[in-house]
């Protein structure tokens, strides 16, 4: 072998050049990493491309199989550094460790095309003595009859080989191979192949033994044809092989295979299995199925799988960014479902199998530069972490303003680093009016959103956008923080409640006071408590989650999912999980519906037909082989919905074909095709009236009418012996909610604004939406929406009498005229629902769900109540007033009054026991007011205390407390006369603090003023004159 | 001709002539008031001064056997008040009074007891000293306020003066101050209207020095 360990010496001394290259590399890699960010793991570069690895955890050493190289690189966990190497015959295509640790077996292959080059394929054994630094080998050769494409050892220390034809089992301790079992349909690429395959497109095999060592799982490949594959696993102590052939689209890549710990579940490819029926319980969407590109481990301890797979677009939690982090990924997974929980920068792909130290802390991967080590424990430690990641407490903010509201908002969240370290972070955000404060620093750190809601008062319903998250330490792909600005106009209706993620549907229980909301970003059940609205449980899904029903006798939730070959059953006194319902392998059951007969699943299959299937509470599903007369051919993207009776299930397609099942008879009664296209709600509110997107079905699924609906239809339920739908035109729209009477031959709708558009189709993935839900209790109805859900009281559109504004009058006497920048009352009838008063600065142009604009420009408010508002007639306005309010009733008449530029008047206060209001004069040395029981004595100081003087010099802006310094001068001086005896003015302006009173101080003369009860003072600005009447003594 | 000399220096001269016949004294006693009505519609309520002490300095001459008189200053201390079914109140008050009053004896100047009658007139100055509020009670129909006013003084007594040594006099009297009401200082709130005068009743005692 002298050539081939010429060759290696040769690689060897161009790989140190690489590494020289690479330690350059990767100092400017260093360098900007605080830009780009780190990434998760240590890459190994063994100059090769590598195939298997084998975890020696006594002597602390990974055995990486090196199929370019043909050998076994020997790699310290301590140092991760190569040792030594072990030469092999051919390519090593697999390796696997003795439970003892005394045997090292690698099956090694080059599958040559003879007619090309000689092949060469067979099995080594490798005897393992010594410790990593003086680890001694002893090597014995096996032939094979037929390529060995991968070996793993069960417990009882015998390996299992399975090759292109057969499955052996393997003594490592005599040399003895038994058959297991033959196998056709297996085999390899056959070399040579085009430049850019790699060990795993050639292998197509994987194999890996459970945590406890009793069972063995494997993926083998049919060589030519990638979409076929051969899934088996080996039970160790019956001896008993389980093979399950495969046709999947993609490929089943990356052909690496994980087993749990005791071997009930597996991962192969982009799919998760479960062991006794080879039933797929999720699978990740959007995979392309490259076999030399990702990898997978299940931690069974933690409930976690960590994986990378090539997908056809970067994936996105949620919310998602607007531009996805596009280099590898390992993604951490719920070990159930596939809920991806988080992303990791890898510092390169992965390419092959990975396994788990036992104590689950450290993951080793075959990658793309040999061996990919990565810390993955780090992922659990909550402080002192030795990796840096960064994350937000909150996944999202909503900040639920008012359209008349003007004043900033602010919330709080927290940026940390989960592990506990001191991680560098900033901040982004692309919205308008949103600033954050700080926007960069370091973990933990408390940042204020504060949102101008004045940038987005043309929005009356929802604005979202994103806070993004940046960092050049953190290791994980930061998950944004969702923005929610609500600023709906008063009279829409609703509360709305935040729930973050993708809610796709909502159930309401009809005997529990409860509803159900699908989360499907996180394959998530939330439960809703229907009174407090709070949220009181959680149920994991099937992956990506589309629909949810309730069996008939309302005892079980089931729900379907676009990426699962199970519905998940669960039970809804206990809420818990029961079991899954499987459907026949390649289906998926995206929407589900129980009728009081069958319970019915319109499903994706992985083939070109799509169907309906038959759930069964026990045991796998069945197809319909024909639906009645028709054909079992339903479009994709089909919807089902049951009628509360359970005597029908509705389907819907998006292609525009309905369906009808009759669930007394056990057939499908009707199958129609009257529409081009349809999307948007659909329901099945009676037995013959069906509702789907804005149309109205018969009892034979004939169109029936048309709801006059404005944008695209979500949801539709009924309430109070009415039906309820739901609409809008965008999700930053308002949402509209319609009294429907069914019994009407016309249909005709009563529409509602509501406080935020519902969510609609195909946000969610289908063209169909089920947002819309009347709780039992019958007090409200709950709609998804694009914040989370909005409630709607049930009587949300109970007749309000709308306000009717009469007249608007200083509010310092209620008879004089207005100016910019006094404080006035608007009178009226109706002008708010309830009494309210703030004493917050600057003041709120909202309150208790009024608001006020004249002009246009908001209105600061005092006061409201049903029949005055008290607030301050901004300064910008002038001429003639057009002043309107909008209140939950409703929108106001226009009504138009005059604006002077000044109109000072004093305000009249109401001391007690006086029957006539006193105007705010007031003795300046202690403050009282002037009355006839404590009149002006000649040659004293007053303060007197107006509004109405107009703009200053400076400029105040509306709605906030005037300023101390500079004081704020009116630009119009007054004059003062008592009693035609001109009153010298100290000063006249804005009082600090106070928002449009003004203040004048003057001095009474000594002489020339009469006594008397009603002696006139006179305040005159700018042509308009006060007078009023002020008691006047003698000193005594 | 030197007695009549003598009268008519008397009745030129006043004082120096009177000197002989001057007694100078103090005099203290109580001053009670009478009420005042103040009507507001239907409404009635009785405003003026509380008793208070009152003294006075005095300048008395025998003019004639049975004529005298007396220039005097009274200072009261009378608080005012008001009052209305069950409400009332109370206002800190003064009053200055300086009038002339002549004194009819019924007896002759040498005579040890002599009753005498007295009227006369001056000035009373009122003065509300009491503390402002920004609402009193009762101010619907007067406020008592705190400001000064003068009113013009018709007094109107009598009393018994007795010689209690060589030039030592007591006088036991009584004297009615009566002026108009005070509008500024009980000042009725329109529409109240406050009728009648001001009579202050004041007993007094007095002491005199003749010289």
């Amino acid at each position: 072998m002298p050539t081939t360990l010429g060759v290696w010496t040769q690689r060897s001394r161009f790989a140190d050049q690489l590494s020289r290259w690479a330690l350059v590399f990767l100092a400017f890699s260093l360098l900007a990493s605080a830009a780009f960010g780190a990434t998760f793991g240590t890459r190994v570069v063994l100059g090769g491309q590598t195939s298997d690895l084998a975890l020696d955890e006594a002597r602390g050493l990974v055995y990486v199989a090196n199929y370019t190289a043909n050998r076994i690189d020997v790699v310290s966990t301590s140092t991760l550094r190569r040792v030594t190497t072990i030469a092999m015959p051919a390519g090593p295509a697999s390796v696997a460790l003795s439970p003892d640790g005394n045997y090292l077996v690698a099956t090694h292959m080059m599958n040559f095309d003879p007619t090309i080059a000689t092949p060469d394929y067979g099995l080594s054994v490798i005897t393992l003595s010594g410790g990593a630094s003086n680890l001694q080998t002893q090597i014995v050769n096996y032939t094979f009859g037929s390529p060995p494409l991968g070996v793993a050892f069960g417990n009882d220390g015998i390996a299992l080989v399975a090759t292109t034809t057969e499955f052996d089992l393997f003594d490592p301790t005599r040399g003895y191979i038994a058959t297991l079992t033959t196998i056709s349909g297996i085999d390899t690429q056959l070399l040579p192949i085009a430049i850019g395959n790699y060990p795993a497109d050639i292998t197509q095999a994987s194999m890996a033994v459970s945590g406890d060592g009793s069972r063995i799982f494997g993926t083998v490949g049919d060589g030519t044809n990638l979409k076929v594959s051969t899934d088996f696993y080996y039970d160790v102590p019956s001896q008993q092989l389980n093979v399950m052939g495969w046709i999947s689209s993609p490929p089943m890549g990356p052909r690496a295979v994980s087993v749990d710990q005791t071997g009930s579940t597996y991962m192969t490819g982009w799919t998760l299995n479960r062991a006794s029926d080879f039933v797929e319980l999720a699978q990740f969407p959007n995979a392309v199925g490259t076999f030399s590109l990702g990898s997978n481990a299940i931690d069974t301890a933690r409930g976690s799988i960590y994986a990378q797979v090539a997908m056809s677009s970067a994936f996105q939690m949620w919310p998602p960014l607007p531009t996805p982090y596009s280099g590898p990924v390992l993604m951490v997974t719920g070990s159930d479902n596939l809920a991806v929980r988080e992303q990791l920068m890898l510092p390169e792909n992965l390419s092959g199998k990975s396994v788990l130290s036992s104590d689950n802390s450290t993951m080793y991967s075959v990658s793309s530069s040999g061996l990919m080590v990565m810390p993955v424990g780090q992922l659990y430690v909550t402080q002192g972490a030795k990796i840096h990641q960064v994350a937000s407490d909150h996944a999202s903010l909503l900040f639920t303003s008012n359209w008349c509201n003007s004043t900033p908002q602010t919330a709080v969240f927290a940026v940390i680093d989960p592990g506990g370290a001191t991680t560098d972070f900033s901040l982004y955000t692309n919205l308008p009016g949103v600033t954050l404060t700080p926007s960069s620093g370091t973990t933990p750190a408390v940042i204020t959103v504060s949102v101008d809601p004045t940038a987005y008062r043309s929005q009356n319903g929802t604005t979202s956008g994103l806070i993004q998250i940046q960092s050049g330490l953190a290791v994980n792909v930061p998950v944004p923080v969702q923005l929610l600005i609500n600023n709906p106009q008063p009279e829409q209706r609703g509360a709305v409640f935040n729930v973050p993620g993708q809610l796709v549907s909502v159930l309401a229980d009809p005997t529990r006071n409860r509803f159900y909301v699908l989360r499907q970003d996180n394959d998530q059940v939330l439960v809703f408590d229907g009174s407090s609205f709070n949220q009181i449980a959680v149920l994991r899904t099937p992956n990506t989650p589309w629909s949810m029903d309730m069996t008939f006798d309302k005892h079980y939730l089931i729900v379907g999912g676009d990426n699962s070959q199970v519905a998940g059953l669960y039970d809804l006194n206990t809420l818990q999980f029961v079991r899954y319902l499987p459907l026949p392998y390649g289906y998926y059951p995206r929407w589900v519906a129980a009728s009081g007969n069958a319970i019915l699943a319109a499903c994706r299959h992985a083939g070109p037909i799509h169907g309906i299937a038959r759930i069964q509470m026990y045991g796998m599903g069945t197809i319909y082989p024909t639906l009645g007369p028709w054909k079992n051919d339903i479009n994709i993207d089909t919807a089902i919905v049951a009628s509360p009776s359970g005597n029908f299930i509705l389907g819907a397609m998006a292609d525009g074909r309905t369906l009808l099942y009759d669930a007394n008879q056990d057939l499908f009664v009707s199958a129609r095709n009257d529409f081009t296209a349809l999307t948007g709600a659909i329901a099945a509110p009676t037995d013959d009236t069906f509702i789907v997107a804005n149309n109205v079905l018969d009892g034979s699924a004939v169109p029936a009418g048309t709801l006059s609906e404005t944008g695209t239809t979500s949801g539709f339920t009924m309430a109070g012996g009415l039906g309820l739908a739901t609409s809008a035109q965008s999700a930053s729209s308002p949402g509209v909610v319609a009294r429907v009477d069914l019994s009407q031959s016309s249909f005709s709708v009563r529409p509602t604004a509501m406080t935020e558009a519902p969510v609609l189709p195909p946000s969610a993935g289908s063209a169909f939406t089920r947002t819309l839900a009347a709780l039992a209790n019958g007090n409200a109805i709950v709609s998804l929406s694009t914040s989370g859900f909005v409630s709607l009281a049930s009587n949300y559109d109970v007749a309000m009498a709308t306000p009717d504004i009469t007249s608007v009058v200083s509010a310092a006497d209620l008879t004089s005229p207005v100016a910019p920048g006094g404080l006035m009352s608007v009178l009226g009838t109706n002008l708010s629902l309830t009494n309210a008063a703030t004493s917050t600065l600057p003041l709120p142009t909202a309150l208790a769900s009024s608001c006020l604009t004249v002009n246009g420009v908001m209105v600061p408010m005092i006061m409201v109540s049903p029949t005055q508002i008290n607030g301050q007639l901004p300064f910008e306005v002038s001429g003639t007033g057009t002043m309107v309010l909008r209140t939950p009733a409703g929108v106001s008449n226009t009504f138009t009054f005059p604006i002077d530029p000044t109109a000072p008047s004093a305000f009249l206060v109401d001391v007690p026991d006086w029957n006539t209001p006193m105007p705010t004069v007031t003795h300046a040395a202690d403050g009282e007011l002037v009355t006839p029981s404590y009149p002006i004595h000649l040659n004293e100081w007053l303060a007197i205390y107006v509004t109405g003087m107009g703009v200053t010099a400076p400029t105040v802006a509306t709605g906030a407390a005037s300023p101390l310094d500079p004081l704020a001068q009116p630009a119009a001086a007054p004059t003062l006369y008592l009693d035609g005896a001109q009153l010298p003015v100290e000063f006249a302006g804005l009082v600090p603090g106070e928002v449009g009173v003004y203040q004048i101080n003057v001095q009474v003369p000594f002489k020339g003023v009469r006594t008397g009860m009603q002696i006139p003072l006179t305040i005159t600005q700018g042509g308009f004159t006060l007078t009023l009447s002020v008691r006047v003594v003698t000193n005594n | 001709m030197r007695k009549f000399t003598g009268c008519l220096f008397a009745l030129a001269l006043g004082g120096g002539c009177l000197a002989q016949q001057w007694d100078v004294g103090v005099a203290g006693g109580l001053e009670i008031y009478k009420n005042l009505t103040v009507t507001n519609g239907s409404d009635q309520a009785t405003a003026g001064f509380k008793p208070g002490l009152v003294v006075s300095a005095f300048a008395a001459q025998d003019l004639y056997q049975h004529l005298g008189g007396e220039i005097r200053y009274d200072f009261g201390l009378a608080d005012m008040k008001e009052s209305s079914g069950g409400t009332s109140v109370d206002f800190g008050a003064q009053t200055h009074a300086i009038h002339y009053d002549f004194m009819l004896y019924g007896a002759r100047r040498d005579a040890k007891v002599r009753p005498f009658l007295l009227a006369g007139g001056g000035i009373k100055i009122y003065r509300g000293t009491g503390q402002e509020q920004e609402f009193q009670p009762l101010a619907e129909f007067a406020i008592l306020s705190k400001t000064k006013q003068i009113e013009g003084l018709i007094t109107a007594g009598g009393g018994v003066k007795f010689q209690v040594g060589q030039r030592k006099f007591v006088y036991l009297e009584v004297i009615d101050f009566i002026t108009r009401t005070p509008q500024n200082v009980i000042a009725p709130y329109p529409p109240s209207t406050i009728s009648g005068w001001v009579h202050g009743f004041a007993p007094m005692v007095a002491l005199s020095f003749g010289f």
